[in-house]
């Protein structure tokens, strides 16, 4: 019954009720706006990251992914690049490994030139694995007249003013640090939605990378891509035990300095949240302050009954959970529609990201909102808890209410 | 003055819900201050941080601002101190800095690799220069050598007073060689930053076969936030060359987002806050007043004019609300001079993975303006907020008093 | 004997005035009785309603409920003994304005917490016919006349069967007709039941029924007489 009567209580007065839900509306809100953003944030740009270029996994030989930055071709695998794919496709049939040599160049069109990361791969394997729109000519190598193909991301093709068909020359250094050079045509520009790709990277075919690094059938690393991300657990292991003397990083690493910007960016969303929580805090504290004064009389005839302090105390602190629960129910009944709307048409960043060479990560440029059902909870809860903990000292000071209070007149 | 000995005693009846009110008020001023303070030091170190190594507005060539990407040494600047002196004097920049950026292969004997460049006139960029010394020292007055960035020269193994031989290609396309001596070493303060190699700009201009000419010219102004303006005002003021165009950062869309970004969400968080203060408050006040229809009804029935009432009243709410907003620029002081002091770290990891080269502390920008806005937000909010509950109030009718 | 008031003296503070407003009261009330106490405003009535109801505890005096010193027990302990055996009507009615008449009537019955709710809810039923407001049942408060209202009033002082009831001036708010059926009401009630009832009262019409007038003054009693 004091259920009954805290639920009742709601209803006396609807619009106190509401507005002094409305800041645990505002939080519940909030709450689950930037959590859908920012795990939106991280999921897009993984994604996107997995997706376009690092797969699930990278295999390399030893040192190789420590020293990344360095773009040396010192650590390269040759053997055990053939054992490794061949006994991965007899393991995993339905999965993919890519054989890629990645490598620091310059690409000129004769009058411009620009530092780019080169990437050789073959090329029908790889576009399959590798989903990038195709925004210009073809994905396949056309068996032309001696022209090597290439193929370029969308925004430094923009950047030239290329066209497919233009010929551009790639420059780089061979493993044993001298200059070397060739021409290509251009076969088709490629768009990830991933700025390392679009802005960054030249794509050649496997066999004229190595011919131009001077790497007789080596390469850089194997790049392993599943259906699901939780295979990656399983092509880990699997690589550990059969090939433990290669070096591996997997998506969760590659993507670690994203989430950790997420870490910062959550923690300062964190304390403002905090500030909105407290005030809500002191809002409804003080609502239930003033309806419990408002009602000493009925307070004090309930204790006159025999009502025990302990039930006061329920009764009030009910009421103070049914606010949370109204106020949480609003945010969510607010917020959700808009987040689910955003996780299927997100938002654009990519007119925010120029890419410098220096660019290490990738970043996804379309970001959708990534909504989960715990994050739903968490925020409903919070709200709930807040409003709890905002009754108790209403509900400790007129618990004490002594039943004289019912017979002042 | 009755009615004012009426306003406090009315006050302070009920301790603690005006506890509560001005708690309301003073936290929700007190964030909103912080808030300020913090984003727009976010904005300034970020922003800064960026913009110091390409500057507030660029000038160059239009072709050199089509084609940047590229760093095009063809399409240079024609450059001397007659066209320095001249954009110095347009009001509001504070320094002009000519620079040449272009690709250096260097050597150290050992082994050869490949770094960015900017050719810099040392003297301008003295004070600056000084305080990124992390070994050595700048040299004054005219020089050849070169100063490295910290990972160049940890990468080469170099340190001060070592010779290493520069590779490079001039305007004309021509590999071009030399040797030069190192002066000092640089920490720019971020790890993608660090790479480069300083060349004191005479000597860019002479290796690049670029005499009398440069890249681009940066400036720097007092504010900022000024640079459209002034951008505006260089390109009309004619003392640009032919085919010269004016960039000011706003136009460069990565920047100019994140700081759009930026100065959105600020705004939309202290909206939020003093959202849910306002609403808490209305909540508040609407109760309070309900709650003395007795005793309004009682001063109607002696013969308050309802403005009377709507004035009483209002000054109450005002009071409540100085008083309550002076509260919380006073807590929120003490914690807006520590941001200021000690800010707060962003780990390493974090800004590697930004495209642009960012500090690591960011420190809260401590500026009574912002406590004069936060202070002013919590009073009108505090009125706004009570303007309906005043309203009804108003509306008792002196039969109250008998119920 | 139900109850025995000794001496019972009663002070408290309003504001820095101290105020006495029992000097030393003592009566004996029996069971089944049905008395009035009367007197002017001030005179120290709704005091001593509320310390015979074990609200309050006298500054000195005993009062003994079936022999127990209530000054002697504990907080807890007297409100079991109120839960248990003594029933209020309030002058206001203080009903609960969320719940329905029956409601009013069964949650009562719920604090005490001693029966399941099939049996709540036939005692409140046949508490709730004996006083007439079968029809009105599910009304709430607002709904409902003053008459009703104290009805509902009644009707939960009653349903928990206390030996005593004490009403604070049941009828201040009430018109004649209704004034003269409530206290008719509560005269039958207090027969059939043999239950103590004991009400402060200003009204005539009140008193004429009671079969026992104490009458209060400056916070003593002038007058005991049965009628």
């Amino acid at each position: 019954m004091i259920f009954k009567i805290a639920f009742r209580n709601l209803f006396r007065n609807v619009r106190r009720s509401l507005l002094t839900a409305g800041a645990v509306w505002i939080a519940v809100f909030i709450l689950i706006f930037t959590g859908a953003f920012l795990k939106g944030f991280e999921e897009s740009t993984v994604a996107v990251q997995i997706k376009t270029d690092t797969g699930l996994l990278r295999v390399a030989a030893r040192n190789y992914f420590s020293q990344e930055n360095e773009w040396s071709l010192d650590q390269t695998l040759k053997k055990e690049a053939e054992d490794f794919l061949q006994t991965f496709a007899e393991q995993f049939p339905r999965d993919k490994a890519d054989p890629r040599v990645t490598f620091r160049a310059d690409i000129s069109d004769g009058q411009f030139t620009t530092r780019v990361r080169g990437v050789g791969i073959n090329p029908d394997h790889f576009f399959q694995t590798f989903k990038m729109a195709l925004t210009q000519g073809s994905l396949k190598a056309s068996a032309e007249s001696g022209n090597i193909p290439l193929w370029m991301g969308a925004a430094l093709a923009k950047d030239f003013g290329a066209k497919a068909g233009d010929y551009f020359t790639l420059t780089a250094r061979t493993r044993h640090g001298s200059y070397t050079a060739n021409t290509f045509i251009l076969q088709g520009i490629v768009e990830g939605g991933n700025p390392v790709v679009d802005f960054l990277s030249v794509y050649l075919p496997l066999a004229e990378a190595q011919t131009l690094l001077d790497m007789s059938a080596e390469i850089t690393e194997i790049v392993v891509s599943g259906e699901r991300r939780k295979k990656s657990r399983a092509f880990e292991s699997w690589a550990a035990e059969h090939f433990p003397q290669l070096d591996r990083q997997n998506w969760v690493e590659e993507s670690r300095p994203i989430r950790e910007i997420n870490t910062v960016r959550r923690k300062v969303i964190r304390i403002l949240l905090g500030g909105i929580l407290l005030i809500a805090l002191s809002g409804i504290a003080n609502t239930m302050l003033m309806a419990c004064f408002e009602r000493k009389k009925e307070i004090g005839m309930m204790k006159a009954l025999g009502l025990s302090s302990s039930g006061l105390v329920s009764l009030i602190l009910i009421e103070g959970v049914l606010i949370g629960i109204l106020g949480a129910g609003l945010g969510f009944a607010t917020a959700w529609p808009v987040v689910l709307w955003l996780e299927v048409h997100g938002i654009n960043f990519g007119r925010f990201l120029e890419g410098s060479t220096s660019a290490a990560v990738s970043m996804a440029s379309q970001i959708f909102f990534f909504p989960t059902a715990w994050l739903a909870l968490r925020a409903f809860l919070t709200g709930v808890v807040v409003a709890s903990l905002a009754t108790l000292y209403p509900a400790w000071k007129f618990a004490k209410t002594h039943p004289l209070e019912a017979l002042r007149g | 003055m009755m009615l004012f000995s009426l306003l406090y005693r009315n006050m302070t009846r009920h301790r603690l819900r005006l506890f509560l009110t001005l708690f309301a008020i003073a936290v929700s001023v007190g964030l909103s201050f912080t808030g300020f303070s913090m984003f727009t030091g976010i904005e300034k170190d970020l922003l800064q941080g960026v913009l110091k190594t390409s500057g507030h507005v660029v000038v160059a060539t239009q072709e050199y601002l089509a084609k940047s990407r590229f760093e095009p040494l063809v399409y240079s600047l024609p450059w001397d101190n007659r066209l320095a002196a001249l954009l110095q004097n347009i009001p509001g920049v504070e320094k002009v800095s000519p620079r040449i950026r272009f690709g250096l292969l260097l050597d150290n004997g050992d082994k050869n690799e490949p770094f960015p460049a900017v050719g810099v006139d040392f003297e301008i960029e003295y004070a600056d220069l000084v305080s990124m010394v992390a070994a050595g020292a700048i040299p004054r007055g005219e020089t050849r050598n070169i100063l490295l960035g910290r990972d160049a020269a940890a990468q080469l193994n170099l340190k001060p007073g070592d010779r290493v031989t520069l590779v490079g290609k001039t305007a004309f396309n021509s590999l071009t060689a030399e040797e030069a001596g190192i002066s000092a070493i640089l920490d720019l303060g971020a790890p993608q930053l660090n790479k480069v190699v300083v060349m004191p700009l005479p000597r860019a201009q002479s290796f690049l076969e670029m005499e009398g000419r440069v890249s681009v010219a940066q400036i720097y102004l007092h504010d900022f936030l000024a640079a459209p303006r002034v951008a505006e005002q260089i390109l009309v003021s004619g003392v640009l060359p032919q085919d010269c165009g004016v960039e000011s950062w706003k136009e460069r869309s990565l920047i100019a987002g994140i700081y759009a970004i930026f100065h959105g969400v600020k705004r939309i968080l202290v909206g939020l806050i003093m959202l849910a203060a306002g609403i808490g408050i209305l909540n508040i006040m609407l109760l309070t007043f309900m709650e003395r229809r007795k005793e309004i009804g009682v001063l109607r029935a002696l013969g308050c004019t309802r403005s009377l009432v709507f004035i009483t009243l209002s000054c109450e709410v005002l009071l409540q609300g100085i008083v309550g907003a002076a509260a919380g620029i006073l807590w929120s002081i003490p914690l807006v001079r520590w941001l200021s002091i000690h800010g707060i770290n962003l780990t390493a990891e974090g800004t590697k993975a930004l495209p642009i080269p960012v500090k690591t502390v960011i420190h809260a920008q401590a500026d009574p303006a912002f406590a004069l806005l936060a202070f002013g937000l919590g009073v009108i909010v505090s009125l706004v907020a009570s303007l309906w509950p005043i309203f009804k109030a108003g509306l008792i009718e002196p039969v109250e008093a008998m119920r | 004997m139900l109850l025995q008031c000794q001496n019972v003296v009663k002070t408290y503070q309003q504001g820095t005035q101290e105020v006495r407003a029992l000097r030393g009261v003592s009566l004996n009330l029996a069971e089944g009785e049905f008395a009035a106490v009367v007197g002017p405003s001030g005179s120290g009535k709704s005091t001593l309603l509320n310390l015979l109801g074990c609200l309050d505890i006298p500054t000195s005096g005993d009062i003994l409920f079936e022999t127990r010193a209530i000054t002697r027990l504990s907080d807890n302990q007297r409100s079991i003994l109120r839960n248990e055996k003594i029933g209020f009507i309030f002058q206001n009615f203080q009903l609960i304005p969320v719940l329905s008449a029956f409601e009013n009537v069964e949650f009562a019955l719920q604090i005490q917490g001693r029966f399941s709710a099939a049996e709540r809810r036939e005692q409140t039923q046949s508490i709730i016919k004996e006083v007439g407001l079968e029809d009105a049942r599910r009304r709430r408060p607002s709904e409902l006349s003053g008459g009703q209202q104290q009805r509902v009033a009644i009707a939960r002082a009653l349903v928990k069967k206390p030996r005593l009831v004490l009403a604070d001036e049941p009828t201040a708010n009430l018109d004649s007709k209704t004034a003269e059926d409530i206290v008719a009401l509560m005269l039958r009630l207090n027969t059939e039941h043999q239950t103590t009832f004991l009400f402060s009262t200003h009204d005539n019409r009140v008193m004429r029924y009671a079969r026992r007038i104490l009458t209060l003054k400056d916070g003593q009693i002038e007058e005991d007489h049965g009628v």
